[in-house]
């Protein structure tokens, strides 16, 4: 998964390229710099050395929030189905809890992929989307491996006892 | 009821979640929604694939163990019905989905 979705924004950072390229013989606006941050599930698979204890599975959905031109966002979802993945168009309402970070995964010439702290991804599936993520978040919880994890999850409005 | 002792809950029911996780139902499901394209996962089923598999036991794993199963499991029968066994009809249209899907395309 993870090559492929290098493939993809190295492929989504080459078409911008080249459209700059275009733009500036027309004299017109380039596109600018473009972040993508890697949310939800497809973070967690993105860090299997963070996520080593969990049971991951995930739909062809890819969940990022960008902060991108127009044509950029366009040519990413023509893109992603070639490499077996759709954009999720409600990943703007992705819940990112206090105290998230992210880290580099691409930092191409003219796009930078960053993706969230799996702690915070799952705090986020947990206030969420509770019923879905049950296994998983319990999982977490009893690995140990997320100290901040309940912390984190009640002072953001979750409730433990769904996970009971 | 403090954190505490709902946390020593969760983690009994994680005990559980484990069991449940090497079920060869959700194994084997697993290992043939990765195969055909519908999921991704962090973990090497490929052992478990098999070409045909019983709707049921999909149900199964996607009711106890992953509900992303149920997610993909109207796509990957359109797509696919003959890798599927139907074997206990009235169990499967209980679920309204999957009721529309057969009606429709005259699975049944």
């Amino acid at each position: 998964m993870k090559n492929e979705l290098i493939k993809v924004f190295t492929e989504l950072n080459k078409r911008v390229e080249n459209e700059n390229k275009e733009r500036d013989l027309r004299v017109a606006r380039r596109i600018p710099q473009t972040r993508i941050e890697i949310l939800d599930q497809t973070s967690l698979l993105l860090q299997p050395e963070l996520t080593v204890k969990l049971t991951l599975a995930q739909t062809g959905d890819l969940d990022a929030q960008l902060q991108a031109d127009h044509f950029v966002k366009q040519n990413l979802k023509e893109i992603l189905p070639d490499y077996g993945f759709i954009y999720d168009e409600d990943s703007f309402l992705i819940f990112i809890p206090e105290g998230s970070h992210f880290s580099t995964f691409l930092a191409l010439a003219v796009i930078e992929v960053v993706v969230i702290d799996p702690e915070s991804a799952l705090v986020s599936k947990a206030v969420k989307a509770p019923e879905k993520n049950i296994q998983l978040i319990r999982q977490a919880i009893a690995s140990e491996e997320y100290p901040n994890l309940v912390s984190r999850l009640v002072a953001a409005g979750g409730d433990l006892k769904k996970f009971i | 009821m403090n954190n505490k002792n709902l946390i020593d809950q969760i983690k009994k029911a994680a005990l559980l979640d484990d069991k449940k996780r090497k079920d060869l139902r959700y194994k084997m499901a697993m290992a043939f929604l990765v195969k055909k394209g519908f999921l991704k996962t962090n973990i090497n089923f490929e052992k478990y694939y098999q070409a045909r598999i019983r709707i049921k036991d999909m149900i199964w794993a996607g009711q106890n163990v992953e509900p992303r199963i149920l997610e993909v499991l109207p796509a990957a029968i359109l797509r696919l019905p003959k890798a599927f066994i139907v074997d206990d009809i009235k169990k499967i249209l209980n679920l309204d989905c999957l009721l529309v899907i057969f009606t429709d395309f005259n699975l049944l």
